[in-house]
């Protein structure tokens, strides 16, 4: 049995949202409804969630669209929260990476360098040693001067990548974060340097629709559906148990 | 310039949250000109340019009798201009920086503090026209013009406070924005800006207590163009009023924070 220490554990996770129409986002939708609030509908994102990561440990998500997944890494980082009489416990420094999505489109890519590494931490010093790094490993030399909305999907992916893999943290969610990135070089370049550089003891929580990549690097996995969690195991059975599941 | 100052203090501090409030503060004033063929010269340009259209009606249309009304203007102005660019865009901080806060978990008061840092850089180079202006109309600032950065760290804690404010409620109300706009239009005429602070408070004396703006637009012109110090009871009430919508906006940030995500 393993000694290590658990670093995240919910019991009994709990999400809901109050289900607001658009228009009662107004004054006078909300001056009419003044009596009726607890009419809002309300609906579970995430129910009964049973969970423990230990240190070192790579956990994978999976589920459909909607099932809950980018909101319970919202909730363990801590932009949400879990409901009232909700445990959640979390150790360490947390951090959440999702690829192409973190940048301001108006922005250079070099912008966008310092923006995103200062975000993750580094310091404007360590950037500039690594930005020359960030840059080759991306491939952008040409274009790291250009705004961000004219880059690609994939250069977008390329880029954030290479400033993920220079971020510190205890605990990293990878939400979606091998989503199409890049061509099949690429791919093999950041196959190695997410090798080393994430899997060397590191506690990660992996969602991703790529069966490929949670069967690869995940040690358990847990299937949502709909906000429940259906089933905790390996991540062999566990995939096909998901593909089961959707048959 | 300023990186190499903040480096060795983010160091000290072992954390490059400065570092990344500055940065965040500098690429917000930056996108502000980005498309412009003018870019950064609009900075100047806007403030003097409103200025001469106002000067333009009340001195000659309206025939407004008041000793070096440009500058009269241009005191209270840049002041409030400052305010209304900080909580207006304080509206719109969680959907302009939603990048940030879906993708890569930001401290949000991070992005709060490096939009006011960001009006504030172009703040300063409207100050820096005023003073230049001011100078060359012959009115030759005195010691008291020493008291002016309290007034602006004043103004920007109503602004950090009323942007944050804003925001908070803008995620329950998008009516907020057209009603703040009601409001600030309210603000705008009625805080001493074109008239004389003492003729409005002779038509409405409580007007000194329910707009903070009227005293620090009586203030600033005291201690830049006429060289006497501040009205120590409206400078004091200022910054009361000051203290209290901060405190008032950390209560509500600590308090919703967490929802903006579901709100957004």
């Amino acid at each position: 049995m393993s000694t290590k220490k658990v670093v995240i554990s919910v019991q009994e996770g709990n999400k809901s949202f109050k289900k607001v129409d658009k228009a009662q986002a107004n004054i006078r939708s909300l001056v009419r409804n003044a009596f009726r609030l607890s009419k809002q509908t309300e609906f579970m994102a995430l129910s009964d969630l049973n969970f423990e990561v230990k240190e070192g440990e790579v956990f994978g998500v999976v589920g459909h669209n909607g099932s809950g997944k980018s909101t319970l890494l919202n909730c363990i980082i801590g932009a949400m929260k879990f409901d009232k009489g909700s445990q959640f416990h979390a150790e360490g420094k947390i951090l959440k990476l999702s690829l192409g999505m973190g940048f301001d489109p108006n922005l250079s890519g070099r912008e966008n360098i310092y923006v995103n590494g200062s975000v993750i931490g580094l310091t404007f010093k360590r950037i500039g040693e690594i930005f020359d790094d960030i840059v080759a490993f991306s491939g952008l030399e040409k274009f790291i001067d250009s705004p961000v909305k004219s880059y690609s999907r994939g250069m977008r992916s390329r880029l954030m990548f290479a400033i993920a893999i220079h971020a510190d943290a205890d605990i990293f969610l990878f939400d979606e974060f091998f989503g199409g990135v890049g061509d099949i070089e690429f791919k093999k370049k950041s196959q190695d340097v997410f090798n080393r550089t994430f899997l060397n003891d590191r506690t990660l929580i992996i969602v991703s629709h790529n069966l490929d990549v949670i069967q690869k690097y995940c040690d358990r996995v847990m299937i949502l559906d709909q906000g429940k969690q259906v089933a905790i195991g390996k991540p062999m059975e566990m995939v096909e148990a998901y593909k089961a599941l959707y048959d | 310039m300023i990186n190499k100052l903040i480096a060795p203090i983010a160091a000290r501090l072992e954390s490059n949250r400065l570092e990344r409030i500055w940065k965040l503060a500098l690429v917000d004033f930056k996108k502000r000109y980005y498309n412009d063929r003018l870019g950064l010269v609009w900075a100047l340009l806007h403030p003097l340019l409103r200025i001469a259209v106002y000067f333009i009606i009340f001195k000659y249309v309206f025939s407004y009798r008041q000793d070096n009304y440009g500058i009269f203007l241009f005191a209270g102005l840049i002041l409030w201009m400052f305010f209304i660019e900080s909580t207006k865009g304080g509206l719109t901080i969680f959907r302009r920086k939603r990048y940030l806060i879906e993708s890569i978990q930001v401290n949000k008061l991070d992005l709060f503090f490096s939009h006011i840092l960001g009006v504030a850089i172009g703040f300063l180079f409207n100050l820096a026209s005023f003073l230049i202006i001011m100078i060359c109309a012959g009115i030759l600032p005195s010691w008291d013009i020493l008291w002016l950065p309290s007034l602006i760290l004043n103004v920007m804690l109503l602004s950090f406070g009323g942007a944050m404010i804003l925001a908070i409620i803008g995620l329950y109300f998008n009516d907020i924005t057209h009603a703040w706009d009601i409001v600030a239009l309210f603000g705008f005429w009625t805080a001493g800006i074109f008239f004389r602070v003492e003729d409005i408070l002779k038509h409405f004396p409580w007007m000194k207590w329910a707009h903070p703006f009227l005293g620090i637009v009586h203030n600033s012109r005291n201690v830049t163009m006429y060289g006497e110090p501040p009205a120590w009871d409206m400078y004091l009430y200022n910054w009361i009023a000051g203290l209290i919508m901060v405190a008032i906006a950390m209560v509500m940030y600590y308090a919703h924070n967490h929802k903006v995500l579901e709100r957004l």
